[in-house]
């Protein structure tokens, strides 16, 4: 129950009745009366005004908390008649700790040089706040997420992590005493996005054995929905108890409202009202609408309502940053999992190697497999050799097989060596365009014929080979042909010297063919690739 | 994203797998092995080291550009006299060369370090060595520690690392070696990928095949090109029956030699493993574990965290003064038995039943009247307005006023 005592916001104790009939002292929260004292920048804002004094009073203020912790400190200016006094409290008692989440009475005593004092007090609100979680979601109407995959458990040790359950930001291991405070009541720290290409933040163990900030992958161009966890607990750094994030008293009545609010994001319902461990839902403007990589920032401010109107809390500002990878489309790789393959995610790994050649491309398929081509054909330990099957493997009879898959383990290690023949680079163009959203297939060519002039991959000589298949490339059934194993002579009379170098991404079959080979030969397999 | 599974598939495929009795320590920036299929860099080296020198935000950050130390990383030799007999100790690995055989146990992780273990004796000696590599950053540190079990003259030791690792590249790789005070260092032509071994007090040389401590003495310190093994050798000196000695050997791995002497010598000076702000010295109980230091916070891991000598006392999950309660249930004092939620007013305590409100006085507490520093004048406490009096009314209107206002 409320005492009565609450409501006493001005008392005139002993003073001379002449002169303290109207004085009077009113204390207020020019920004509202909730602070995190943990949060960067946390200092609430008190203001005081003295009116109808006779004289200057010096002034003092104190805060304390139900428990009895206390801080006061004098201002050295004397307050006039008429004067206001500004003060910041940074949410600390005298013994320097931070306040644990609850109320507080904040008050400011005028002692009058007659001796008569005024006092005025008001209840001011410490909470602790921060993001829990940040789950990037689909938007219902765009759709376009992609779920990503890690292929090492470790530096060298393969296992493919899918992150298909989680949020891509926590902020806490599971089962920790606080989510907003670590075991010793520090403010656990924003996560920065976790970079490594090949392993997840947990290795080999478990994702709830530490806070993690995962990468997401998007259609370019997409609208994205942003759900955020509110943290929920806090830690005493005074007790070491846990504490809810608004106080023992979380239901009172007295205690704050909030919402979140976001610089480049919605709130899809509502103003954004939040409560410790909620989930408040914002909704971006599209993505970029250009393949690559991104960095999406989002800062956060809690805000608290006070006084008739929304305010931000002193410590109550945050950041996220998220690794966002833009894909032409959703993926089409295979499920190999009944192969002992790998299931049809896209690698972090794939996309962080062929990120800086795909960065700020148009969404335009033809761009992409041109990017993915180069980035093949001109890697420096790629070393195009007929006879070295590195970096592939295939089930059933040469050329005809059943099914055919790229080793996309070894290729991201570069150790099986640096010679490969075509089926290896068909397949991997195919399962790297897959990967970016670029429904690609690997088309067989054959059998048996003489090639015109061509420069293989990490060669600088024109040579004329007798092959019995060939091995391109094609997102239409190869109707067009992007080849990374050679480039072509491209000066009208590709069976002799001299040679124009001509990179063949986007020919047209016929054209390629002629190119290729004057002996008459066509499509004999295709397919996708499956993926280890 | 949500969705419902997370799915962690282990490849079946086993060309580049690991065994089960394979051993090895891997951060996100270097592995160390102690391979017995030798599956971690070829069929022949059965120890191996790995390294990404861009790390995981560098332009090429996937294996491509790892190195691979091609001979085993755990190799050294110990040489020292007994009753005036020279003596020599070779150690190149569990199952390539060696007059000892190691026990190796781990792997472990604190998340700040992973390390092996390895421990083996003679009649002459008890030999324990660590593999140990940081989290994010391009070290690792070679322990070792020799305990006598006869009086031995002379001791030394030597380690020596092969820096011709890339087999994969088609022998396009070629080393550089320069050697000096302590360290010794390869630096390879392809692009300038270099490792370097340092010991404190040691002297680093240049040698082929070498397999003793004079042999890496009586090395080479210029610059030469070729594939030379780069080692360091110190003198322990003197050991009697029952006494041990401990040497730290650093790897330093960079782009450069000099920044990969500079890497390793920092290491080796290194007495902060963990990066946890202590060295053993200065009452850190664990040095590979940065959740373990004099001061640390307690948690309930079966640690003793912050070295106190108990387990888990103090932690925030046990029940350290037995009144039912710890702190992750409440307790605001786990010191005194009298303070728990639920408890009973304490004299002395403010808040023994825990609950964040002090267990005597008011909330909030009532504002001060003052005192009239003049009595005579005749004001009495509480006086207020032309009246003199505050009416319970009046009261009452303000507090409804002011109630209002602060919504």
């Amino acid at each position: 129950m409320r005492p009565l005592s609450w409501c006493l916001l001005l008392v005139a104790g002993c003073m001379d009745p002449e002169d303290s009939e109207r004085a009077s002292l009113d204390l207020r929260f020019p920004a509202g009366n909730v602070i995190d004292p943990k949060g960067p920048s946390a200092s609430l804002r008190l203001a005081v005004t003295l009116e109808e004094a006779p004289n200057a009073c010096s002034l003092v203020w104190s805060v304390e908390d139900p428990a009895g912790h206390r801080v006061a400190w004098e201002e050295e200016a004397r307050l006039e008649d008429g004067g206001t006094d500004a003060a910041l409290w940074d949410g600390r008692f005298d013994d320097g700790l931070p306040a644990d989440p609850g109320p507080v009475w904040i008050t400011a005593t005028a002692t009058c040089p007659d001796g008569s004092t005024l006092e005025a007090g008001e209840e001011g609100w410490v909470v602790r706040l921060g993001l829990s979680e940040v789950d990037l979601q689909a938007h219902p109407q765009d759709g376009g997420a992609v779920t990503l995959a890690f292929h090492k458990l470790s530096l060298w040790e393969e296992g493919i992590t899918v992150l298909e359950d989680l949020p891509e930001y926590r902020s806490h291991p599971e089962g920790a005493l606080a989510d907003l405070d670590d075991d010793s009541g520090t403010a656990r720290p924003q996560v920065e996005p976790w970079t490594h290409p090949d392993m997840p933040p947990w290795g080999d163990g478990d994702p709830g054995d530490g806070a993690f900030n995962l990468p997401a992958a998007f259609v370019a161009g997409v609208r994205v929905r942003v759900a955020v966890t509110a943290g929920a607990t806090a830690l005493s750094v005074r007790t070491g108890v846990p504490v809810p994030a608004l106080g023992p008293d979380t239901e009172s009545a007295r205690a704050p409202d909030l919402r979140l609010t976001a610089d480049i994001l919605a709130p899809i319902d509502g103003e954004g009202r939040t409560a410790p461990g909620s989930v408040t839902t914002f909704e971006s403007v599209g993505l970029p609408s250009t393949l690559g990589r991104t960095e999406l920032t989002l800062s956060w401010a809690f805000q608290s309502w006070w006084a008739g109107a929304w305010h931000d809390v002193p410590g109550g500002s945050r950041s996220t940053t998220h690794r966002v990878y833009l894909l032409l489309d959703e993926p089409v790789l295979l499920d190999g999992r009944d192969r002992d393959a790998a299931p049809p995610d896209p690698w972090v790994g794939a996309l962080e190697d062929t990120v800086e050649d795909v960065q700020g491309l148009e969404a335009d398929t033809g761009a992409l497999l041109d990017a993915l081509r180069d980035f093949l054909h001109l890697d420096p330990y790629l070393v195009y050799n007929p006879g070295d099957r590195a970096y592939s493997g295939y089930v059933g009879a040469y050329v005809y097989w059943d099914w055919i898959w790229a080793d996309l383990t070894a290729w991201l290690d570069r150790r099986d060596g640096i010679e490969m023949y075509c089926h290896s680079v068909s397949c991997l163009l195919s399962v790297l365009a897959n990967t970016w959203g670029a429904d690609t297939e690997q088309e067989v060519l054959g059998v048996g014929f003489t090639t015109n002039y061509v420069r293989a991959a990490g060669s600088e000589d024109w040579q004329r080979w007798g092959f019995t298949s060939h091995s391109v490339a094609s997102p239409d059934g190869g109707a067009t042909i992007w080849d990374a194993s050679v480039d072509m002579d491209g000066d009208g009379a590709p069976g002799s010297a001299p040679h124009d170098p001509l990179a063949p991404k986007g020919l047209p079959q016929a054209e390629y063919l002629s190119l290729l080979t004057p002996d008459p030969i066509g499509i004999v397999n295709s397919g996708p690739c499956y993926v280890f | 994203m949500s969705a419902p599974l997370l799915v962690v598939l282990a490849l079946a495929r086993s060309a580049s797998g690991v065994a089960q009795a394979d051993r090895w320590v891997s951060t996100d920036r270097i592995a160390l092995g102690v391979h017995e299929d030798g599956s971690l860099v070829n069929e022949i080296v059965r120890l191996g080291l790995l390294w990404d020198p861009d790390g995981p935000e560098g332009p090429l950050p996937v294996g491509g550009d790892w190195l691979y130390a091609g001979q085993p990383i755990e190799a050294w030799s110990v040489s020292y006299e007994k009753d005036g007999t020279s003596c020599l100790l070779v150690q190149a690995g569990p199952v390539g060369v060696s007059d000892l055989d190691l026990a190796w146990d781990g792997p472990y992780d604190s998340g700040a370090v992973t390390w092996l273990h390895g421990a083996g004796d003679t009649a002459d000696l008890r030999v324990d060595t660590w593999l140990e590599a940081p989290w994010g950053r391009d070290v690792a540190w070679l322990e070792m520690r020799f305990e006598a079990l006869a009086d031995l003259d002379d001791l030394a030791v030597a380690r020596v690392a092969d820096p011709d690792p890339d087999a994969w590249l088609d022998g396009s790789y070629r080393t550089l070696n320069t050697a000096g005070d302590g360290v010794a260092v390869a630096e390879g032509a392809f692009d300038a990928r270099a490792l370097a071994l340092a010991a404190r007090g040691g002297q680093g040389g240049i040698c082929s095949g070498c397999t003793s401590p004079e042999d890496v003495a009586s090395g080479s310190t210029g610059t030469l090109e070729g594939d030379w093994q780069i080692g360091v050798w110190l003198d322990l000196g003197d050991l009697a029956a029952g006494e041990a000695v401990e040497v730290t050997f650093a790897l330093g791995l960079a782009i450069g030699s000099e920044a990969a002497s500079e890497l390793a010598r920092a290491a080796v000076d290194d007495d902060d493993h963990d990066a946890d702000g202590q060295s053993a010295a200065d009452g850190d109980c664990d040095d590979r574990d940065a959740g373990v230091y004099a001061g640390a916070i307690e948690v309930s891991d079966g640690v003793d965290n912050d070295c106190d000598g108990t387990v888990d006392r103090d932690s925030a999950w046990t029940d350290d003064d037995e009144d039912g309660y710890a702190e992750a249930d409440g307790d605001c004092d786990d010191g005194d038995p009298g303070v728990h939620p639920g408890a009973e007013p304490v004299e002395g305590v403010v808040d023994a039943d825990c609950d964040g409100l002090a267990d005597t006085g008011d909330w909030p507490p009532a504002l001060d009247t003052g005192e009239a520093p003049d009595t005579e004048k005749g004001c009495g406490c509480g006086r207020a307005g032309g009246s003199g009096n505050v009416s319970l009314f009046g009261l009452f209107a303000l507090c409804l006023a002011l109630r209002r206002r602060r919504r």
